[in-house]
């Protein structure tokens, strides 16, 4: 009983997640996020350039 | 600022998730099995580890032989025939640490007790190649020099009794120290292999 | 700029990680002759097989792997929430804590102060300094996170934040003793349940150090060095999930056939077979993200040792489900086939990856262009996949092996060979992992020559870098 019950929570919640990770409102948001290793990294010497405008912004 | 909040909150958040989700294997595998019953009531015949086997005991721990040897005899023809009767959870209840092992670079030693004569072991542990040429263990010939801690012994017989209920009696916690003082660590090393898996007959049925 | 205290302390656990490294991995190559040329040990104690392997198992693990882990986490952490580490000098206490604690490995293992437990041997009064500089660690990091100005935690920084609260949750857990004198101390947990305990531990220790914390490395470093984005971000955030909550209940399979009981075992084993799916899903995501720059796997030796890293993941991953399972397992357990699963993770995935990172670290943390020597990282590319595999090869036939023969039966009921006769036997494997072994010793010793070289060189990248600092 409580064994079934608590693999249907989980299957929800496995579910839920990949719902909301593929879901198109998340999309901008993770194309963003996954160029941010290369964000002010590609060089070492470009590195403060970026960081000086973010910290501009802030 | 309450941007600021929210971001905070969210780390918090997402550590408890974490929390919780990596919790949460350990609660269904672990805790049950300190109220089953085959796994924490102590086998009929098993006693707990006298003043010597106890020293012997934690040598065998300070040497680190449980890198090389098992203490754990799985139900397979082989492992019956070679090494004795398969092990039982119930056996094992006076151990703290445990020392089932991993890796059987030499043989599984659950059941060594009785198997050799103290003389054998005494002349294996000093040189393993002088009976057994094939071996690759290392010596341990400052066994048969360094004494026994006879205080560390009583100290950690008494934590056994005091903490978890071992069943000492007076004249065992009184008499600890006395027991082992004087005695070298291969004495009481080889006390220990010798009352190995002696709760269950080595004869497999 | 004003990000100086960041770099230098993470140059300290850069520099560390390879001296560490060198000595935990010496340790090992000299323990492996002694499994071969027993005489080795000399009959000093401290020299003997027995004391030293759980000075080679700490040493990698947390001094090679843990400084790598806490300086990359700490780099990631504020490179990627653009801004500083949060309390500095808690940062330099963390460093020189984690030392203290490695040196203090050094003087009581060889020693005979230990706790017994596999990977957790350190005794009680060092486990409470490890808790202490864990929880600084802790601080740090996580205050980073609260300190930044992005808007979301780059997923990198969520599998460092699993592997922190994890570890700490299984170092404390897995040490819960009564001391009897300043060293020695018994464990809370009777036998049966001290084993699964201390297998929970032992096997989350591979999840989430070895596993998790590496994969935050992987999701930064290798998009950095590879130029591209990561594959797919909905991927990591699913391989995230998935990989913490299985990991968790794969301990059992440690103990299969053993006198835990029976449904415990089969859970572990099913857990094991479901975590081959977030793994590979992981190990996808970390390759695919070459995709589109495939011809870098031939001019970049680093970006080699990351996706080789990677191949080797996804091997000692499927290699493990499988040893998982009962019937495999009662052949594989307690042979030298464990040994090989092991190193095949730990050489080929752990030590693959930090080396692959450190190379795109070193020259960014001093400044420098490029490495002092690409030729070299080749050879060293080279010289440690063919110890790899040199070392798994030879482990794998003889635990194989030595599973074949222990089981084998003779028609009359006896078994056919005595187990002295299967240690004669693997003399030979025993000696070509030796030398598997010193092939991967001599690339880090390559490597910490090409890390001085880099260190002294006078590359024009700190030039560039005032440049450009100024127009900004």
């Amino acid at each position: 009983m409580i064994s079934g019950l608590f693999i249907i929570v989980m299957m929800i919640a496995f579910f839920g997640i990949i719902f909301w990770a593929y879901s198109d409102k998340q999309k901008a948001n993770f194309e963003y996020m996954s160029n941010l290793p290369l964000d002010d990294n590609t060089e070492t010497g470009a590195t403060n350039k970026t960081k000086g405008d973010e910290n501009g912004n802030d | 600022m309450s941007k600021h909040e929210k971001i905070e909150k969210n780390i918090g958040l997402m550590g408890v998730l974490i929390a919780i989700v990596v919790s949460m294997g350990g609660l269904v595998e672990i805790v049950p099995l300190m109220y089953q019953t085959s796994v924490i009531e102590p086998h009929p015949n098993l006693k707990p580890y006298t003043a010597m086997e106890l020293a012997g005991r934690d040598i065998y721990i300070a040497e680190g032989c449980y890198n090389c040897h098992s203490q754990q005899i799985r139900p397979f023809v082989d492992e019956t025939l070679r090494y004795g009767h398969y092990s039982q959870a119930n056996e094992f209840v006076y151990d703290r640490p445990f020392q089932w092992g991993s890796k059987r670079t030499g043989p599984d030693l659950h059941r060594v007790g009785g198997k050799y004569s103290n003389e054998w072991h005494e002349y294996h542990l000093m040189d393993p190649r002088s009976v057994v040429p094939e071996s690759n263990m290392p010596g341990y010939p400052w066994l048969a020099e360094d004494m026994v801690d006879a205080e560390q012994t009583a100290a950690g017989m008494k934590v056994l009794y005091e903490w978890f209920d071992h069943p000492y009696t007076q004249e065992q916690l009184d008499n600890a120290q006395a027991d082992v003082d004087g005695k070298t660590k291969m004495e009481a090393l080889i006390a220990y292999l010798q009352v190995l898996g002696t709760a269950i007959p080595r004869s497999y049925k | 700029m004003k990000t100086n205290f960041n770099d230098e302390i993470v140059k300290k656990f850069a520099i560390a990680t390879v001296l560490w490294g060198i000595v935990g991995m010496l340790v090992g190559v000299f323990i492996a002759a002694e499994m071969a040329w027993p005489l080795l040990n000399m009959d000093v104690p401290w020299l003997t097989f027995s004391r030293l392997r759980p000075l080679h198992t700490n040493a990698v693990i947390f001094a090679f792997g843990g400084n790598a882990l806490i300086g990359t986490s700490l780099y990631v952490a504020y490179r990627t929430c653009k801004a500083d580490l949060y309390m500095p000098k808690l940062a330099s206490f963390v460093f020189w804590g984690y030392q203290l604690v490695i040196l203090l490995a050094v003087l009581t293992l060889p020693f005979g102060y230990t706790q017994s437990r596999e990977y957790a041997e350190l005794i009680w009064p060092i486990d409470i300094l490890l808790t202490v500089v864990w929880v600084s660690y802790a601080v740090v990091f996580f205050g980073t996170l609260t300190k930044r100005k992005e808007k979301h935690i780059f997923v990198a920084n969520w599998f460092y934040a699993a592997f922190i609260i994890t570890i700490a949750l299984l170092h404390i857990v897995n040490n819960l003793q009564i001391p009897v004198n300043w060293h020695l101390s018994y464990s809370i947990y009777p036998g049966a349940v001290d084993a699964i305990v201390q297998w929970w531990y032992g096997h989350n220790a591979v999840g989430f150090f070895l596993t998790a914390g590496f994969l935050g490395m992987m999701y930064y470093f290798i998009p950095l060095q590879a130029g591209r984005p990561v594959y797919s971000y909905r991927l990591s955030i699913v391989h995230f999930w998935a990989l913490i909550s299985s990991y968790m209940w794969a301990g059992p399979h440690h103990l299969h056939y053993t006198s835990l009981p029976d449904w415990t075992q089969s859970l572990g084993m099913v857990f094991s077979l479901i975590l081959l799916a977030p793994s590979w899903g992981g190990m996808i995501n970390g390759i695919m993200t070459l995709s589109g720059a495939w011809h870098k796997l031939r001019d970049d030796p680093i970006i080699k040792f990351l996706i080789v890293s990677l191949s080797f993941y996804g091997m000692s991953t499927f290699e493990g489900p499988m040893m998982a399972i009962k019937t495999v397992n009662a052949l594989s357990h307690y042979t030298d086939w464990t040994i090989g699963h092991v190193h095949s993770g730990a050489l080929g995935w752990v030590a693959l990856i930090t080396i692959g990172s450190l190379y795109v670290l070193i020259p960014r943390l001093w400044n420098k262009k490029a490495m002092y020597s690409t030729k070299l990282i080749n050879t060293h590319f080279w010289i440690a996949t063919l110890g790899i595999v040199l070392y798994i090869a030879s482990m794998w036939i003889a635990g194989v092996m030595q599973g074949l023969m222990w089981r084998d039966i003779n028609a009359d009921g006896t078994v056919v060979y005595s187990f002295a006769e299967t240690v004669k036997a693997t003399y030979p494997y025993y000696i070509a992992r030796f030398l598997g072994g010193t092939l991967f010793l001599a690339g880090m010793c390559i490597m910490l020559y090409n890390f001085i070289m880099t260190v002294k060189s006078r590359g024009d990248a700190v030039a560039l870098d005032k440049l450009e600092g100024a127009v900004a």
